[in-house]
């Protein structure tokens, strides 16, 4: 008897092993469910998707949730995707056939030749041509260029979600969020928050001697950023006076010819200009660890950091301020996360600004998926876009917690908090899959009756001095986008700069970072140069932004 | 000579009935090998089908069978890559460091825990021993972080003792050493258990016996203690040989950062990188993969030579 129970109980074991190993469904199988169909309604039709928060149900557990699900007879289930693995996922779910229905992440220039072999793999099914069903696509694919970059043999393969950006040109409001509340308290801030590069690099140097905080000696941290930024946010950027902006160090046109911009005089004086930074403690030691840009942040919002390097987003904007005042009640709101606009180390003059691609992030659908799963996708997108569906996502369900004026702007019901700021009554997270095919700030976040309005405000004119004052290096699509044999397969050497970037900064001295950067780029040219021949022998190369917008079609 | 031929048939046969009946006497035991059975089969043998992608240059919608063969050219591409060699040479000076102090840290604090004669404290410090183990690594290395970063707990103490802040993290002549140091600090006391049970298993007389003939607590470890354990020991040590190329992917991925890749970037963490960093090429990955096994299996076959050579016995 004992026997048959013991072997009773290690079967279930192996059972239960097996199963956990043969897993369920596939991620990126597809279901349409079975609900009938008997009232005229449409059948319940399930999606899987990607979505960029960790507690993906959260996306579920709410009344909007279930007025969206009920609307469009869809069951949605969210696949979590973070920043820091979400090259991985996708390649393992491309590479295993495993993709998830909807495949929403940034399709930048990092990914977008592999996204294009998986798109001529047959990986993913075709947005239809014919889109007259869906007007407000249509609208969206006519403001931008997007839908240029998404085409392959004849047909678009992915939806843009346009995020962070300003309603012209794309520009992107990059630069330094600071203390401008420690700033006053030291009588160091300057009007409108424009700074030479010296003054500002005073004020941090100020702020960390004197501590105007009271955290403690040694405890108050001078300038840091996310991964993405640094260390280029303190001085590469800056120096760049080029018609081509760019985030990372890649290759850009000069007179006529592409080169490896860390090659570049600018970029290795930038590079030193970090170096000095870092080596007088004006820089957080602890930068080049914080691989998750997760750290920095935190001690932003313990009011141990000076200055970061940020998306200066109204929507970024409205988090760090709520974030500052939960912390600080006491705190100026408004001034405990201002953005510095902050002249080149070369010029009091010249201030920097970079365009950003029109898109974010682009949605996907699997070759997997029927046609009704893709046409329901395209009507949920399509109604996101409208005015309704504008609503929806900024405040949530009519009646209950907006009602519509006359003039189609929104009576807000949430209630409000000690400080007379409306308290969103959705968990965080909640309405994370209807802003994906959000318009832009300037559209989206200007409007938003529920934030404040000095974040607006101040979001708005921050991008409207740039436009103002700024030199703006522009998008180059021709280099990014294009797909060459060696660009391909050795890619654009971003981590590589990176990574050597931040070795240097740390482990030479100020006399030697020049030599040995030359050194090491040197030593990588053998690989770079036959990405740079590539791009230098395509059939065009631009001359400024109209030459490039000419060439792409005028968008 | 035919009888001896139907002679040894049937002393065959009998052998092969009596592994049968054995089998079938003892199968509820057997049965219990099934998991593993069923572990190794699923996640070690049969991905070895994968392998051939390292000859091939692998496309999506052809599949690993329907992928074209393109011959040496991921380990022509591999072996002048600079990153790859140096990715080897510090698999191997971390896996030596490892060797060095975590190998034989195990045995010695199994026999310091053996010698111990309270039995409510070798309890104890066994539990705090082990108990680092069931902490992943991701956890370890956010402990890591936060005690040694230049605003941590170790630094601060640094500073208020009125000593110069050290970047632990940062600096490549400390960060193999820290590497090993984690890991004795994480796996001592459960890799401790394998030689604690070892030496449970040796015949308490001996001890008696070297005690009467006048052994002191040395001559008693030099000669009954470590006689009774070497033979796990070598087991241990050729299998760790066998897996030297594995020098600890998990703690390297969640700790290091681009300051230290010179001294830190190990094959795991290379394979990693131009896996899923960088535009994928499965065919380059599978070739760093096999290229790691096949140096593994030379190593645990020079290993087990070596082992037979010198003890006249080894594991294969």
């Amino acid at each position: 008897m004992k026997k048959c129970l013991l072997c009773i109980a290690l079967s279930t074991l192996i059972l239960t092993q097996l199963i956990a190993c043969g897993g369920g469904a596939a991620t990126g199988q597809s279901e349409t469910a079975e609900s009938a169909d008997n009232e005229g309604q449409r059948a319940l039709t399930r999606l899987t998707l990607t979505t960029n928060i960790t507690d993906a149900d959260k996306q579920k557990e709410n009344a909007m949730y279930d007025f969206f699900s009920e609307k469009f007879q869809v069951d949605m289930e969210f696949i979590p995707m973070q920043f820091g693995e979400r090259h991985e996922k996708a390649r393992i779910w491309a590479a295993s056939g495993d993709l998830p229905d909807i495949l929403w992440m940034d399709l930048n220039e990092n990914i977008y030749s592999e996204w294009c072999d998986w798109v001529d793999s047959g990986l993913f099914a075709p947005v239809p041509g014919d889109l007259s069903k869906w007007p407000e696509i249509r609208k969206q694919f006519d403001s931008m260029v997007a839908d240029e970059l998404f085409t392959r043999n004849g047909s678009v393969y992915a939806l843009a979600s346009m995020r962070d950006m300003s309603s012209e040109d794309f520009t992107v409001c990059m630069g330094i969020a600071y203390r401008a509340d420690w700033a006053e308290k030291l009588g160091m801030r300057k009007e409108n928050d424009v700074y030479t590069w010296n003054e500002f690099m005073d004020l941090v140097r100020a702020c960390i001697e004197q501590d105007p905080g009271g955290n403690g000696p040694g405890k108050t941290f001078g300038l840091s950023a996310p991964q993405w930024y640094f260390p280029d946010m303190f001085g590469v950027y800056q120096l760049n006076t080029y018609e081509w902006g760019f985030e990372e160090p890649f290759f850009i046109e000069i007179d006529g010819k592409y080169v490896w911009y860390p090659t570049t005089q600018e970029y290795i004086e930038g590079l030193k200009i970090a170096k000095g930074l870092y080596d007088e403690g004006l820089i957080w030691p602890d930068n080049v660890v914080d691989t998750n840009s997760s750290m920095y942040i935190d001690l932003y919002y313990a009011g141990q950091m000076v200055a970061v390097g940020a998306h200066a987003t109204i929507a970024n904007l409205t988090t760090a301020r709520n974030r500052m005042a939960e912390a600080f009640p006491d705190v100026d709101r408004a001034l405990s996360y201002k953005i510095a606009k902050i002249a080149s180390p070369n010029d009091d003059e010249f201030f920097w600004q970079k365009q950003s691609p029109c898109y974010w992030s682009a949605n996907s659908l699997s070759a997997n998926t029927t046609e009704e799963q893709r046409e329901r996708f395209l009507d949920i997108w399509n109604w996101l876009l409208t005015d309704e569906g504008m609503l929806f996502r900024q405040y949530g369900l009519e009646g209950k917690d907006f009602n519509k004026n006359a003039d189609g702007t929104a009576e807000i019901l949430w209630n409000l908090n000690d400080k007379g700021q409306y308290t969103d009554p959705y968990a965080s997270g909640a309405r994370n899959f209807y802003g994906r095919p959000i318009l832009n700030d300037a559209e989206y976040a200007y409007k938003n009756e529920s934030i404040p309005l000095a974040d607006r405000e101040d979001g708005f004119n921050a991008w409207k001095w740039d436009w103002e004052n700024a030199h703006i290096g522009k998008v180059d699509y021709n280099m990014l986008y294009s797909s060459t044999p060696n660009k391909d397969t050795l890619g654009m050497f971003v981590a590589e700069v990176k990574a050597k970037a931040i070795e240097l900064l740390i482990n030479s001295s100020a006399d030697s970072i020049e030599t040995e950067w030359k050194a090491w780029t040197d030593s990588m040219l053998p690989k770079v140069q036959l990405v740079l021949d590539d791009l230098n022998a395509l059939p065009f190369i631009p001359s400024d932004y109209d030459d490039l917008l000419k060439h792409m079609g005028g968008n | 000579m035919g009888g001896e031929r139907i002679s040894a048939v049937k002393k065959a046969i009998g052998g092969r009935k009596s592994l049968i009946r054995g089998i079938w006497e003892n199968r509820f035991i057997y049965l219990m090998l099934l998991p593993g059975l069923a572990f190794f089969g699923i996640f070690k043998y049969i991905p070895i089908y994968g392998i051939q992608l390292a000859f091939k240059k692998y496309s999506v919608n052809m599949g690993i069978t329907g992928s074209p063969w393109v011959g040496w050219a991921n380990f022509r591409l591999l072996f002048v890559d600079a990153d790859f060699w140096q990715a080897v040479r510090n698999t191997l000076v971390i896996a030596y460091l490892q060797m060095l102090v975590f190998f034989p840290f195990p045995i010695i604090l199994a026999i310091l825990l053996n010698e111990t004669r309270r039995k409510k404290f070798k309890r104890a410090a066994q539990t705090v021993y082990t108990f680092p183990h069931f902490l992943s690594w991701v956890i370890v290395s956010g402990m890591a972080l936060n005690m040694l970063s230049s605003g941590g707990a170790i630094n601060n103490l640094l500073a208020v003792l009125g000593w110069e802040r050290v970047q632990f993290l940062t600096d490549k002549g400390i960060f193999r050493y820290l590497l090993v140091i984690m890991l004795t600090w994480k796996e001592a006391g459960w890799n401790c258990i394998l030689y604690l049970a070892a030496i449970t298993a040796i015949d308490p007389t001996l001890y008696e016996a070297a005690t009467i003939d006048g052994a002191n607590r040395w001559h008693r470890i030099r000669y009954v203690t470590w006689p009774g354990i070497s033979m796990i020991v070598m087991v241990t040590l050729i299998l760790r040989v066998g897996s030297i190329m594995d020098a600890g992917f998990e703690q390297i991925i969640n700790i290091y950062n681009p300051t230290v890749y010179q001294v830190a970037d190990i094959i795991d963490t290379y394979i990693f990188r131009i896996t899923f960093q960088r535009t994928a090429n499965f065919g380059l990955s599978t070739a760093v993969g096999l290229f790691k096994g096949m140096t593994n299996c030379v190593l645990l076959l020079s290993a087990n030579w070596i082992c037979v050579r010198m003890e006249g016995t080894g594991i294969v």
